[in-house]
């Protein structure tokens, strides 16, 4: 036998057959999206994602919750799956293979909108509308980062806002007695620690949205709670004066020497280490901060540590009960789930009242709901960011939520530019609009 | 019987064959599709033609990233196949402790990317990092910096890494060539009167010569799509001084879901790599030189 030329032509056919079905009417991702609705089987395995690690008594709290929810409905197993710290990327592979779970911890706003658009998640508006007074046992206003096109997409699990920590003995040691109130007086501050030697703010420099925070504070205190939205929907530009102040602000903040030396190398690990041994006086960080606090090697950090909200600025719009922040993480339903009936019995427990009061207090995470809760078993400091953010008379959303992925993508590398010195606020804010306008 | 033999290993190959298109040859290809298409998890893509590749060559960042992987190119290759070959050169010549530092510059190799990232990020630390503790002490305080915190040496740090951790590598690579000249060649050098640096020259060298190309083949297709260190110490920043072509799709990809134009990133990869392994093998086409 040998091998003639029409083999080898049949063979080589037969590898260009098998590209071209390959590539036949490809546009990829056909397989997925789409998918039943129904799903109402009452038995079966619930898959449930997390994203990160539990936090303080977080894993015990939600095994205690599973398997009351497991006795309550024979028949029903769940299954945790805490994802760590690629939560993204792998719900992300889920999409894609069209496997996601049928209950998934995930973000509002922009982070939400390409589910959304891949009909990936079931709205839940007929099984909250069928849940009674479930949802008064959130905050108002819960929703707004969670609906697209009228529909409620998801039900949160927390809440962050952003702060200015500051160690109290450090301030007093330095002659400050009072925390800044006004940007002047952390600026005043900042000198002052710096004089002494001491690094005056600890910040994670590394991921860009961090010092992203600091710069949309800023903006916000400049402009108040309205601006982003309105340079959003293109009432006012990008170039307005209180972005460009924010720009300048941070900028003198850096030329201070605000943040700790070599601070664009700091990641979270090295920025709290800092905060947490007595190495910087304040940090700038999310509520979620606490937890770091009172689980630090010095026990009586918690007793040093204190926060303000964030400084306001001269001739500015902002308000101190403006945060920078709001209901976050939340859970939602796969399209393609066959227990949805269950995975909402599921959700609402987890989001009840009891269950968020419950993490409230063994996490000091901030909850979206009206805990109730003892106030005297978990430190002050808690009970001033329940009550800050109860009062809260406007949210900003972090950026990272409330632009397009790729859009803040620009705008963190402008930010750290601008941290860099490579560009000026007023270029910083140029570029970006040139950018939003193709 | 000889086309028998053919025949055979043809059947014999079909397996693999189709193992390799399955999982290599089909997903390149999805890849290079995917590039003309707007395309997020979940979604079904839009037709876009060239427009991501066009948009890409317009942004600063990817051209930024570009140039970076040619600094990782030309980094990694000053570093690893001078050192590889003269540590495989030292042990070779059985100089003290050969076995000990032959296990020694190994050990990078089986470390996870990971580790030594972490490691190397204590190294460039800027309080008490062992790089800057070593400049104050020998009175270079002024040089201290934040090595992976400042935009103009985060760069020249990570390459400076991933050349240390590959050259354990190209030493084993270059020690198997070397351990592989016969003995009598150097005893008949040797007899010529062909010692240290002559013999090195015009011995040792081009007996080598094979394995020098091939080493900078692989060192040029490795850096081309080199991600996990870079990502690990900098993700790239700050402010993108030291991303990758491989960080800068990552980004594009998984950060900002937009498949279809890290796609993009993905091809000009293929396609970069493709021209320098090509146009590397045409430089090197020569014959090799027969072992006696």
């Amino acid at each position: 036998m040998k091998i003639t030329k029409s083999m080898r032509r049949m063979l080589g056919g037969g590898i260009a057959t098998l590209l071209a079905v390959a590539l036949a009417g490809c546009a990829p991702g056909a397989s997925t999206g789409g998918g039943g609705q129904g799903g109402g089987s009452k038995t079966g395995t619930l898959t449930f994602w997390l994203g990160g690690d539990p936090v303080g008594k977080e894993g015990s709290i939600l095994s205690a919750y599973v398997a009351s929810f497991e006795s309550g409905h024979p028949g029903v197993k769940v299954s945790v799956v805490w994802t760590g710290a690629q939560h993204k990327q792998k719900v992300q592979a889920a999409l894609v293979s069209g496997d996601l779970p049928d209950v998934v911890q995930w973000w509002g706003g922009s982070f939400m909108e390409p589910l959304i658009t891949a009909n990936a998640l079931r709205p839940l508006d007929s099984y909250i509308g069928g849940s009674g007074d479930w949802q008064s046992g959130l905050i108002d206003n819960w929703s707004k980062n969670y609906t697209f096109s009228g529909k409620i997409y998801a039900a949160p699990t927390d809440a962050s806002t952003v702060q200015l920590y500051y160690n109290r003995d450090l301030l007093s040691q330095t002659g400050i007695s009072q925390p800044p109130g006004t940007f002047e007086d952390l600026l005043a501050a900042v000198k002052a620690l710096r004089a002494k030697g001491v690094t005056p703010i600890s910040i994670n420099g590394k991921d860009g949205w961090p010092l992203q925070e600091v710069y949309t504070y800023l903006a916000m205190r400049n402009g108040g709670a309205g601006l982003i939205f309105d340079a959003l929907s293109g009432k006012r530009p990008w170039t307005d004066p209180a972005f460009v102040l924010a720009g300048t602000q941070l900028r003198q903040l850096i030329d201070a020497g605000a943040f700790a030396d070599g601070w664009l190398a700091d990641d979270t690990a090295a920025a709290d280490a800092r905060f947490m041994t007595g190495k910087a006086a304040m940090y700038i960080f999310g509520s979620w901060t606490l937890n770091s606090v009172v689980s630090a090697d010095d026990k009586t950090l918690i007793d040093k540590v204190d926060y303000v909200p964030f400084p306001l600025t001269a001739g500015g719009k902002g308000t101190l009960t403006e945060l920078q922040g709001g209901p976050n993480g939340a859970l939602g339903i796969s399209t393609k789930s066959k227990m949805a009936d269950i995975a909402w019995e599921f959700i609402k427990g987890y989001t009840s009242v009891e269950h968020a009061s419950q993490v409230a207090t063994g996490t000091l995470v901030l909850v979206p709901n009206k805990i109730r809760y003892d106030r005297s078993t978990v430190p002050a400091i808690y009970n001033d960011h329940v009550d800050q953010l109860a009062k809260a008379t406007g949210f900003n959303l972090f950026w990272n939520e409330l632009l397009k992925p790729e859009d803040n993508t620009k705008f963190t590398d402008l930010n750290n530019s601008l941290a860099e010195g490579k560009i000026t606020p007023q270029q910083m804010m140029d570029q970006f609009a040139a950018y939003m306008k193709k | 019987m000889i086309r028998n033999l053919r025949i055979w290993s043809l059947i014999f190959l079909l397996p693999g064959l189709a193992l390799f298109i399955y999982i290599v040859v089909l997903p390149t290809i999805q890849v290079i599709n995917s590039s003309m298409y707007n395309w997020s998890p979940g979604q079904v893509g839009t037709f876009v033609g060239l427009n991501n590749f066009t948009q890409m060559f317009a942004d600063p960042s990817f051209r930024d990233a570009l140039l970076h992987t040619f600094v990782l190119l030309i980094g990694a290759m000053i570093i690893q196949i001078p050192l590889g070959f003269i540590f495989a050169y030292l042990i070779f010549r059985r100089y003290i402790g050969s076995a000990f530092f032959q296990t020694v510059f190994f050990i990078p190799m089986v470390l996870s990317s990971v580790v030594i990232a972490l490691l190397w990020t204590q190294v460039y630390n800027q309080d008490f990092g062992l790089l800057n503790s070593l400049l104050r002490a020998v009175g270079l305080g002024d040089l201290t910096r934040p090595w992976l915190g400042d935009s103009s040496s985060s760069l020249i740090s990570v390459v400076v890494v991933v050349g240390w951790q590959y050259v354990g590598l190209y030493m084993l690579i270059f020690l198997a060539a070397l351990q592989r000249i016969p003995h009598s060649i150097f005893e008949a050098a040797e007899i010529d009167g062909a010692v240290g640096v002559r013999q090195l020259k015009s011995i040792t060298a081009p007996l080598v010569i094979d394995t020098l190309k091939l080493s900078v083949i692989l060192v040029v297709t490795g850096a081309v799509q080199y991600f996990n260190l870079i990502w690990a110490m900098t993700q790239g920043g700050p402010a993108n001084s030291s991303s990758v072509l491989a960080s800068y799709m990552f980004i594009k990809g998984l950060q900002e879901s937009r498949l279809g134009y890290a796609g993009a990133v993905a091809t000009v990869m293929l396609v970069v790599n493709l021209i320098l392994a090509i146009g590397l093998q045409r430089v090197f086409r020569r014959e090799p030189l027969e072992l006696g």
